[in-house]
């Protein structure tokens, strides 16, 4: 009598926790699932007392709106084109310095180093004035130029402090062996540790990408120009004086979503298997 | 390709021959390190020296057209801090992040707790929400949460309604600063919990099974194995948790801008709305600079808090 009590109250427990599960998971979801859902409702279904849960059938009415107009598009452009330059910048500055922190000892490393992580933790909330001021001078506000500047130096602190984590770990025989061999310092570098770190730099450039694709309160501040406005600024400009155009602002907004919880998936699935990993061993 | 012909071959490099590589060899490193150095002085160190002597100077529009500088040593600092709104705005600011941290780790621990205990299914599914909270940015979590909470036909007054919880059709949550305040602390912690949540289950899947077993053996409840087992050695991650929570939840100007603009009545203005009021909407660009330079400060102290505890659990 007693085990099958006990065996009923542990079910019990499990059937607890596994609607607390899913409570909390609708819960934490629903934000994502309702800006999707009125990405794809007609305006009548999103303006409306009683709210449509389900968009069936669904309209793309507000998605081809937004996919029509000429703003879109151009700050799809700005967006990529300051994304693109930073990814790619950013990964070359930062691979070359991790190279050196790396592979290299010299003076005055230990101190660069030091200064990396000091660098990290200066607030970029609390700067957005001397930047609006120096690019003011510069004559560069308004225009893309400055956003990248500001968010190379950003992403550069961190993502070198990565890279050399990434660089350390291949063991230095192997480039080694390939000068034995007779490769020059440049092949070294091409050749054998280039591809061994390319998963460093696959996970260092989607760090620079969603910082520099997300970003919204220097892109707000530093672009003032309604031609330049890169995506966040695009999406924030649905908001009026009195309403906002919710049904185009949240097609706009699950578009530019997609990409980023796409290229969250890829890191997050290695994040997990590290984990899963570590609970083996326990 | 020219250089890799170009480049002098290593290849067991008689002594002699590296010997007279050495100043090159020597320079190399650096070279490799100036764009990195360059990027960050230039786009970073500068700036902060910019802030801080501007806090010092009396810097509006007319000095910023005339290119005219007046220093005024601690004026600004003597304004700022004599400022009443000024100790209106910071307490908030810190309350607000309190509210926030506290209950981020709470519900946090929560989910982590969850997460172990659960059935496979429900853990993939709870997992998969947390990360498309996680990804989900920043800026679009507030303009998202604007809309669940529209007065007129937001889903949040349609369902609390209908649910019988209130009779709020046509409430606007953002007329008062406290309804608006809640509104802010959900769109936060919904945001921040993910990562939190999933921090923590990872903690909690390096600390062995049969501790909490043994435990469990000897009559302890949940309760008892949390506070004597499992706090303990998660004590560090906690702590790292914890002030970088206290660190993102006091830089919070896209979800207030997006949402209330520091409204009702300047009455969600925090310290980050604050210095875009005085400095890009008023043009104080000196006052503005001393409030960033003090905010500068506290954030600072605080990661070095955090430093700390990453020191301490390397240890």
């Amino acid at each position: 009598m007693r085990a099958t009590g006990l065996t009923a109250t542990v079910a019990g427990r499990r059937r607890l926790v596994d609607g607390s599960c899913v409570v909390l998971a609708l819960i934490f979801v629903f934000p994502v699932y309702w800006m999707a859902s009125t990405a794809l409702k007609a305006d009548r279904d999103i303006v409306s007392y009683t709210p449509q849960f389900v968009p069936w059938p669904i309209d793309l009415s507000n998605l081809r709106q937004v996919l029509g107009d000429d703003t879109f598009w151009h700050a799809l452009r700005s967006s990529l084109l300051v994304t693109v330059a930073v990814v790619v910048a950013g990964t070359v500055v930062a691979l070359s310095a991790a190279v050196s922190l790396a592979r290299f000892r010299f003076r005055g490393r230990a101190g660069f180093v030091l200064a990396l992580i000091i660098v990290q933790m200066i607030p970029g909330e609390a700067l957005f004035i001397p930047y609006y001021l120096m690019l003011r001078n510069l004559g560069l506000l308004g225009h893309l130029t400055g956003l990248m500047l500001v968010y190379l130096s950003f992403t550069v602190p961190f993502t070198v402090w990565m890279l050399r984590g990434f660089v350390a770990a291949i063991p230095v025989e192997l480039e080694e062996a390939a000068a034995i061999d007779g490769a020059s310092r440049w092949q070294t570098f091409w050749r054998i540790l280039f591809p061994l770190v390319a998963p460093g730099l696959l996970a260092t450039s989607i760090f620079a990408f969603i910082t520099a694709w997300t970003e919204f309160t220097y892109a707000y501040v530093l672009i003032n120009d309604p031609a330049n406005y890169p995506l966040p600024v695009y999406i924030q400009s649905f908001i009026g004086r009195d309403s906002t155009a919710y049904g185009p602002q949240m097609a706009v907004a699950t578009l530019f979503t997609l990409p980023v919880i796409a290229f969250f998936l890829v890191v997050q699935r290695r994040a997990v298997a590290g984990m899963s990993a570590g609970a083996i061993k326990g | 390709m020219g250089t890799i012909e170009a480049e002098p071959v290593i290849a067991s490099v008689p002594v002699q021959r590296a010997q007279r590589r050495r100043p090159r060899e020597r320079s190399l490193p650096y070279l490799l390190l100036l764009p990195a150095t360059v990027t960050v002085f230039l786009t970073l160190l500068y700036p902060v020296a910019t802030m801080l002597s501007l806090s010092f100077q009396r810097e509006n529009l007319a000095d910023l057209v005339t290119h005219t500088t007046t220093w005024v040593g601690l004026e600004n600092y003597r304004t700022v801090l004599t400022d009443r709104f000024f100790w209106t705005v910071l307490p908030r600011t810190l309350g607000f992040a309190a509210v926030c941290v506290g209950l981020t780790l709470v519900i946090g621990t929560g989910c982590a707790l969850l997460l172990q205990a659960a059935s496979r299914w429900a853990r993939t599914l709870l997992s998969l929400a947390l990360v498309a909270a996680w990804a989900t940015p920043v800026l679009i979590g507030a303009v998202v949460f604007k809309w669940l909470f529209d007065p007129e036909f937001g889903v949040i007054n349609y369902l609390a309604s209908s649910a019988g919880v209130c009779d709020c059709r046509h409430h606007s949550w953002f007329a008062d600063p406290w309804s608006a305040f809640a509104v802010l602390v959900a769109l936060v912690v919904w945001g921040a919990v993910p990562f939190v949540a999933l921090s923590i289950y990872a903690g909690l899947l390096t600390i062995a099974p049969e501790l909490a077993e043994a435990a469990r053996v000897d009559g302890a409840g949940p309760v008892r194995i949390f506070v004597s087992i499992i706090w303990p050695m998660l004590r560090p991650l906690y702590a790292i948790l914890t002030v970088l929570s206290v660190i993102w939840d006091t830089k919070v100007f896209p979800q207030v801008w997006l949402t209330t603009k520091g409204g009702p009545y300047q009455g969600t203005v925090m310290l980050g709305v604050y210095i875009y009021q005085k400095g890009i909407n008023n043009s104080q660009f000196g006052a503005a600079s001393t409030i960033a330079v003090l905010m500068t400060v506290m954030l600072l102290s605080l990661s070095w808090l955090y430093v700390r505890a990453m020191r301490d659990e390397a240890r």
